[in-house]
């Protein structure tokens, strides 16, 4: 099942009722919402309110989404609307379509590195996680550190992971996810810290 | 956990999905899981995090919301089902009467008659004769000869 079929099925449930299944999709994409949003709303608090906006107007118009477009191309059609009316109300200028239209926001990919939204409390909690993943990376055995490479920073399917690593598909499915696990371990305490406050 | 892992890259097929949806419908720490790794991927990915609470403001916003109930789409399954079902009665339909029709055909009785006349050509002259000789109630005309004159023309042909 591919991306766009899982998205598929988690709004699908979300509109039967099953609000995990939409906290599952925030879950997935708040982090691009929130990107996106910080290229019209410097100040971070101001991302989060307009995020948390977005989040809930999509959640109120979910039995109008039919599946024409992806769940995130229409999610961010919303949050750049929500950004829009929201500098509006503030008085202050609002993107036009052309420097933000939803082609784009598809296959927005920011280049920049990490952008803090977060206040300093907030950032210090962004930098710890960063370290805690970054380092544990580091002490993976190399086999886990490469298939968890392939995967989420070159998006390689298994398939495609397994033919580099001259190994069953089988085998990249548990290295995954013994890595992210490993990694988890280790996040745990910092996120249970402030148990669910930070997905 | 390791299905989770794999549902997220899109690794799973359908049923399997469709399955872990439905386990994580019922288990916080699966969802939990899908979370944090997807946390995970960001962070590797270099991408922003929103701030502390984030999360937590929107669940109790999300909580406050009336649950979206959307009317369910039609089952396409079953109006192909129902399609397939009235189209088969259709055809069974048409091949019913088109079986009825050519069996209750006059050319057809002419064919059958044929067989009859062909097992039986030696009674041909006897019958014509007698059709010529017979006493009929109806007004004389050729079309009772037609039938026998037409399988002697034929007997005739088969031998030459």
């Amino acid at each position: 099942m591919g991306d766009r079929e899982i998205d598929q099925q988690l709004v699908e449930r979300a509109q039967r009722g099953d609000k995990r299944a939409f906290e599952m999709l925030v879950a997935k994409y708040q982090r691009k919402l929130g990107r996106l949003l910080s290229r019209f709303i410097r100040d971070s608090a101001e991302v989060e309110d307009v995020a948390q906006e977005a989040f809930i107007k999509a959640y109120r118009a979910l039995p109008s989404f039919r599946g024409d477009s992806a769940f995130y191309t229409w999610l961010y059609r919303i949050g750049i609307n929500t950004a829009k009316n929201y500098l509006v109300a503030m008085g202050r200028r609002a993107p036009t379509t052309t420097e933000f239209d939803s082609e784009e926001a598809e296959n927005f990919e920011d280049g920049d590195q990490l952008r803090d939204v977060n206040t300093p409390e907030a950032e210090l909690m962004s930098k710890q996680i960063a370290a805690t993943v970054n380092e544990t990376m580091q002490a993976l055995p190399e086999e886990l550190r490469t298939a968890i490479t392939l995967r989420e920073i070159e998006g390689l399917s298994y398939e495609d992971i397994a033919t580099i690593m001259n190994c069953p598909i089988g085998t990249v499915r548990s290295r995954i996810f013994r890595a992210r696990e490993t990694i988890a371990e280790r996040l745990r305490p910092l996120l249970g810290t402030s148990k669910d406050k930070r997905w | 956990m390791e299905r989770i892992s794999a549902l997220m890259d899109g690794e799973l097929d359908d049923g399997e999905a469709v399955q872990e949806f439905k386990r994580c419908g019922g288990d916080a720490t699966l969802v939990e899981g899908w979370a944090t790794y997807h946390l995970i991927g960001d962070v590797l990915r270099q991408e922003a995090a929103l701030g502390t609470g984030f999360n937590d403001r929107l669940r109790e916003a999300l909580a406050a919301e009336p649950t979206v109930l959307a009317p369910r789409p039609r089952n396409l399954q079953r109006r192909a089902r129902l399609f397939a079902l009235s189209a088969a009665a259709g055809i069974a339909g048409v091949l019913a009467v088109g079986w009825l029709a050519y069996f209750n055909h006059p050319a057809s009785l002419d064919a059958g008659a044929g067989q009859v006349a062909e097992a039986d050509s030696s009674m041909n002259e006897y019958l014509v004769a007698h059709h010529e000789y017979a006493d009929s109630a109806s007004m004389p005309s050729v079309t009772p000869y037609v039938r026998y004159v037409n399988e002697i023309r034929r007997e005739g042909a088969m031998s030459r």
